[in-house]
């Protein structure tokens, strides 16, 4: 299971590294896959992959990171988003007709960098082999306010909680991947087609499950790997200081915190207490919940990849000349 | 990106941990790769195993209550 992150997701990868060789060698390679925004990139990366040995495929994650900049994911801020962000703004503003503004940033170059990650044709040989028990895909409805998973091979097992997922089946494409990891606010919705004739519009998975451990348990797993960027606990105490008002980013990463990590901390709480409830009642006493155990494979403390960029910002960019280079 | 950077502002832990997610600088995305592995090496090395039960703290972050104490200003 790897949960959403955006840039983040680069630590995911190293995590990946890592452990998706350990994981091999001792014949636990997860075989079922479930991903959430840049989850689900990996995820559909590691699909592809599935048939390579891990250090191989890890590696290559690893690789493709190394590649990353940010103008293959968005179009430079002041040179081409800024005017056109201002543009449109205005002209829905005063009403011109099929003029809508639909985000802040264009992420016009992810579409590129997506496909040039993945061999489609090696996913579904793969799922069909069996090699990949199931690729799931997560991505929130513009339409309805619900997270879809969307499924390639396996089908859940359990029957869903309706009032929370709904799981679509069929073969798998670069849109659900985008669909998936299309920040609200930030980037556009995507279209996604489905086979069953209700295409719709789609954003990221993670405004409503970022942390796709339920779908991973309605796919029959008996153990779950958890990848995520961030502690599966709040902090012990305040981070900032302590007299002055939050600013409006502070506050906007309440929003953040409420929506990506409260429901992993509850999730994985979730998850354990009912372990050992099953545990205790032994499984058929406890049916239809049963025992998953998990292995949690993120940061062990709150704060790790802020501190990595805090790191890394004042390092490489605290001088004026560079935000401006970096900008246009 | 380091745009966005000034114009989020400020350098609080909330600030550094609001652009981590879309801090798609090589800089960056080198140093998350980096800091997941030494986190996934560090389980490793400590006995990953399969868990049942809620996670645990992995060890006391700060000592908050020690500090507060002591001062009017938290110390980080």
């Amino acid at each position: 299971m790897l949960a959403g992150g955006g840039a983040r997701g680069a630590y995911e990868a190293g995590v990946l590294a890592e452990l998706l060789p350990w994981l091999e060698a001792r014949d636990e390679r997860p075989d079922v896959l479930v991903g959430t925004s840049v989850g689900a990139l990996t995820a559909t990366y590691l699909a592809s992959m599935a048939h390579r040995p891990a250090a191989e495929a890890a590696g290559g994650l690893v690789e493709l990171w190394e590649q990353v900049t940010q103008d293959r994911v968005i179009r430079p801020i002041l040179r081409h988003q800024s005017p056109r962000t201002v543009l449109r703004y205005l002209a829905e503003v005063v009403g011109i007709p099929n003029v809508r503004l639909t985000s802040l940033l264009d992420p016009e170059p992810l579409r590129g960098t997506v496909d040039s990650w993945l061999d489609w044709r090696a996913v579904h040989d793969n799922v069909a082999a069996g090699t990949v028990g199931a690729l799931a895909i997560v991505a929130t409805s513009a339409d309805t306010e619900r997270a879809v998973v969307f499924v390639e091979g396996r089908e859940q097992q359990q029957v869903a909680d309706a009032t929370l997922v709904d799981y679509v089946a069929g073969p798998l494409t670069v849109d659900h991947v985008l669909a998936s990891a299309a920040i609200p606010v930030a980037f556009p919705a995507v279209h996604v087609e489905r086979a069953d004739r209700r295409g719709g519009w789609y954003y990221d998975g993670g405004t409503r499950l970022n942390t796709p451990v339920k779908p991973a348990l309605d796919l029959g797993v008996d153990r779950v790997v958890v990848v995520t960027t961030h502690a599966p606990f709040r902090p012990e105490c305040q981070e900032g200081e302590a007299h002055r008002a939050p600013d409006f980013a502070e506050g906007a990463f309440e929003l953040v915190q409420a929506s990506l990590v409260d429901p992993l901390i509850q999730d994985l709480r979730n998850l354990g207490k009912i372990n050992l409830l099953t545990e205790r009642l032994g499984v058929s006493a406890a049916a239809p919940y049963r025992t998953v155990p998990y292995l949690f494979a993120g940061p062990r403390v709150t704060g790790r990849l802020g501190r990595v960029v805090s790191q890394v910002f004042t390092r490489h960019f605290a001088g004026t000349r560079r935000i401006l280079r970096s900008a246009t | 990106m380091t745009l966005l950077t000034r114009l989020l502002g400020g350098s609080s832990a909330a600030h550094a941990e609001l652009l981590s997610y879309l801090f798609f600088q090589p800089e960056f995305v080198s140093a998350a790769i980096a800091a997941g592995r030494e986190d996934a090496r560090e389980l490793i090395a400590a006995g990953a195993g399969w868990r049942i039960g809620p996670p645990e703290r992995y060890a006391p972050e700060r000592d908050c209550g020690l500090t507060e104490a002591r001062s009017p200003r938290r110390e980080h």
